[in-house]
């Protein structure tokens, strides 16, 4: 059980953490749970297909941010920004994708988007069939329908 | 909740890429994040790609989400022909070092009827503003054109009667994200007198007339939409020029440059970029040495924003000096100005200079120049510039549908 002003966080595979509110709440989805319903400050909040390791990863980023949203002068702006280089740098690619998924799930904006900005820059570059092959897409168009959009982008490849 | 989870047998052989692939709202905060040539390139992806980055809300939200940054063109379009129907265009990249393949090098669309061709009357920030030749049929047929996303749409004719010009007005940072389409045509009550009347994407028409008839001398073929107005020179660029505010819809003066009070220009550089109005107006032959000038913020007047000393550029091509007896000053050279780009810094601003059979890139601030391309048939005459006069258009990249 957390004592006042912690919560406990219980991944998909059964592994608990407990943080501190102001944590936990930079996920919009657990802070109206915690909201709605005070039984879940008080208990286990399960958060729904995040498994441990990627909910530690969660919960470094938000303890990070939200003590540097609370006193600014110990975490500066440009301390933050290097935080977030390293800790996207560090990611293997599966993981920048799950995490991805839960931070949409948990709604943490600012991981989402720096998530998001990560994945952009990753594939900018890259040309379609790579990107079928990162995301497993299947090609659904007609060789004359492909040759028809080819035809009228022919600079963009 | 915002997941979605599958729930089928192969849920578990999806990789973490293609469940986020698979959640639109993830998705597209993906790809409102690429520089718009990645988009076009990605709608080959698949389908769902397709429709998600063609979408005309999908280019609204793109827009959206950095509408303080500047698009500087990428190239130049240069007909090659100002009269010929389905004339090539040679395009002139800016980048040499990563150049692009040239968005089209001909105008022929299947989409207008009898495959008729058209040409480009105007660029503005990444729209195209193009026609039909006279010579195909007297009423001209008048296009919105998007070279980055193909699309083109055919405005409706004007009122049946003369007209002197048509510009376009699309500002890509303005909460409206329509363009409009600004024509200046006869009153029909006396002669030299003009009515102003204006086509708006948003309403998709009609034509509407704006203000009072009004008398003028300007060129009101070459239009240039700057600063929420579209501004006219006055023929020979000696008097005042004149602007169309489109927010107020009035009309408004702007004097001449210092220096024009009594001479004609030869030859006559107007253009903007990146909200910046350039005018070089040119007495005789071009000379090594001239002014470029830039419109003030408030339209009160110009200002001298660089002189401009050419000679480290004529000793590197020997080519652009007169050889023959001039009877010009000595120092007259041949050479054109294509354009003026600007950038995000004050350090990125360049000329594009048309020498015989080459186009050179002139910094006009480190003054250091390089070779942009040499035009096919490179060897031509001395003293011969191909693309002189024939009007040069800015490439700017941008998603906005028409």
């Amino acid at each position: 059980m957390a004592s006042k002003g912690n919560l406990t966080l219980k991944s998909c595979n059964g592994k608990e953490f407990i943080v501190e509110e102001k944590v936990a709440v930079m996920s919009t989805t657990i802070k109206n749970m915690v909201d709605v319903d005070d039984s879940f400050a008080q208990g286990v909040i399960p958060i729904i297909g995040v498994d441990g390791k990627i909910l530690a990863k969660l919960i470094e980023y938000c303890k990070e941010h939200a003590e540097a949203d609370e006193d600014e002068e110990v975490k500066s702006e440009e301390y933050l920004k290097k935080f977030d280089e390293k800790f996207v740098d560090e990611l293997n690619l599966n993981d920048l994708y799950d995490l991805l998924k839960a931070s949409n799930y948990l709604e943490i904006t600012k991981l989402l988007n720096l998530l998001c900005q990560k994945v952009a820059s990753m594939i900018k570059g890259k040309k379609p069939e790579e990107i079928r092959r990162i995301f497993n897409i299947k090609n659904d168009f007609t060789p004359e329908e492909e040759e028809e959009i080819n035809r009228q982008n022919p600079w963009a490849f | 909740m915002k997941i979605r989870i599958k729930n089928t047998k192969t849920a578990e052989q999806e990789t973490s890429a293609q469940i986020v692939a698979s959640i639109d709202e993830l998705l597209e905060d993906i790809l409102l994040r690429l520089p718009v040539r990645s988009l076009i390139r990605f709608k080959i992806v698949s389908k769902h790609w397709l429709s998600l980055i063609s979408n005309p809300q999908f280019a609204i939200l793109h827009k959206d989400r950095n509408p303080k940054i500047l698009h500087p063109a990428l190239g130049l379009f240069l007909p090659c022909s100002r009269s010929r129907i389905n004339t090539k265009f040679q395009y002139i990249n800016f980048d040499v070092h990563n150049p692009i393949s040239p968005p089209f090098s001909t105008l022929k669309f299947a989409k207008i009827q009898s495959a008729e061709s058209i040409k480009i009357l105007q660029s503005c920030n990444g729209l195209l503003l193009c026609s039909s030749f006279r010579a195909q049929r007297p009423r001209l047929n008048y296009h919105v054109f998007n070279p980055t996303t193909k699309q083109l749409t055919t405005i409706p004719k004007p009122y049946r009667v003369i007209i002197h010009g048509m510009s376009l007005a699309f500002d890509p940072a303005a909460k409206s994200r329509a363009y409009k389409v600004v024509c200046v045509r006869s009153s029909g009550l006396v002669s030299s007198s003009y009515q102003i009347e204006i086509y708006s994407s948003d309403t998709a028409g009609p034509w509407r007339v704006s203000g009072q008839p009004f008398t003028a001398k300007h060129d009101f073929k070459n239009g240039i939409c700057w600063n929420g107005a579209v501004h006219w020179l006055s023929h020979w660029g000696r008097d005042k020029s004149l602007y169309f505010n489109l927010d107020e819809e009035r009309l408004g003066e702007v004097p001449p440059t210092p220096n024009n009070a009594e001479l004609e220009a030869f030859m006559t550089y107007f253009g903007e970029s990146c909200g910046h109005l350039h005018l070089i107006q040119m007495y005789g032959c071009p000379n090594i040495e001239f002014t470029v000038f830039e419109m003030m913020r408030d339209c009160s007047g110009w200002f001298v924003k660089n002189v401009v000393d050419l000679s480290a550029v004529t000793s590197a091509f020997p080519g652009m000096i007169r050889t023959e007896l001039s009877p010009y000053d000595d120092d007259s050279c041949v050479y054109s100005v294509l354009s003026i780009i600007r950038g995000e810094k004050e350090e990125d601003a360049f000329l594009v200079l048309h020498i015989p059979g080459k186009a050179i890139r002139y910094n006009l601030v480190s003054q250091t120049f390089e070779k942009l391309c040499d035009f096919e048939g490179a060897d031509e005459e001395e003293g011969y510039l191909r693309f002189e006069g024939v009007g040069a258009y800015q490439y700017i990249e941008s998603l906005c549908g028409v």
